[in-house]
């Protein structure tokens, strides 16, 4: 019976440091120019999981563009702040694309 | 043993070509003013980690002395590569440079949108391709619109592409002439 509550507290004790060692990396971030008009938000976030980091393309983050261009179509797309950031959990790691923009429909 | 550590080397060449992304950013997109043209563009140059070639000297070295003087060689190597970088150090910090002139030359209405620049390595053991590339689109104006005038500072930089291409071709036919 003690050797069961044993290994309980050990599986939570795990279980919560898996879930609380996430270590959280802004790797890059860049704006451009905002407009004036800022009604219609669009926004997208793709990220892709690496085992030890290791992958063999990095063109998952190209999504977050065509993703943005989807969600205003034949529209102009300005202010966009776009940020890089890894996320680590102990031999995962989640590499996410945010990208946040203002879609102008009709602004010819 | 050389054998042994030539097919390693060359088995995790193969296996271990991991693509590392350090930036990624992206510009505003303009889809009114035109068909677009999806341009991709990239530059490299070759990494080069002494710290890695060290460690695969010192697997061939056979004698302590031999290792001695690679750890020597890798520390005042070392100084010369010291301070934060962005991937593996290269022999040259200007590989990009001409992606600005690449990207004018590759999009004939000098309209670029949605430009997409990544940074990113190929890392292989001791060496790497520290890369950038440029994603962009090239705006094909409808026929009614008009081009604008090339009075903007991409008009100096195509006419030192211009300039350069003509001294590139009067050195090719020099070269030819010579031989």
């Amino acid at each position: 019976m003690k050797s069961t509550n044993n290994r309980i507290r050990i599986f939570v004790a795990i279980l919560v440091a898996i879930v609380h060692i996430g270590c959280a990396s802004v790797d890059s971030v860049s704006i451009t120019q905002i407009p004036k008009e800022r009604d219609n938000v669009v926004e997208t976030k793709v990220n892709t999981w690496r085992f030890l980091g290791i992958g063999f393309s990095n063109d998952f983050a190209l999504e977050a563009q065509s993703e943005l261009m989807k969600k205003c179509p034949e529209g102009d797309i300005t202010g966009i702040i776009t940020t890089y950031e890894s996320y680590w959990y102990l031999l995962l790691v989640n590499k996410v694309v945010k990208a946040k923009g203002y879609c102008s429909v009709g602004s010819k | 043993m050389m054998k042994l550590i030539l097919f390693s080397s060359l088995v995790s060449l193969t296996l271990f070509g991991c693509a590392n992304l350090y930036k990624y950013q992206m510009s505003d997109i303009k889809q009114s003013e035109g068909k677009l043209t999806p341009i991709d563009l990239k530059v490299s140059a070759i990494g080069f980690d002494i710290d890695e070639a060290a460690s695969v000297a010192k697997l061939a070295a056979n004698t302590k002395a031999g290792k001695k003087k690679i750890d020597q060689i890798k520390n005042i190597i070392s100084l010369f590569q010291f301070g934060p970088k962005t991937g593996k150090p290269t022999f040259s910090d200007d590989y990009a440079d001409r992606l600005y002139s690449d990207l004018v030359k590759s999009c004939p209405s000098r309209q670029l949108t949605g430009i997409q620049v990544l940074r990113e390595q190929a890392d292989y053991p001791v060496v790497s391709g520290e890369i950038v590339r440029v994603l962009a689109y090239c705006i094909e104006p409808s026929p009614e619109a008009t081009i604008p005038e090339a009075t903007t500072p991409e008009t100096s930089i195509s006419k030192d592409i211009n300039s350069v291409n003509n001294q590139e071709i009067e050195e090719k036919q020099i070269h030819e002439i010579n031989e």
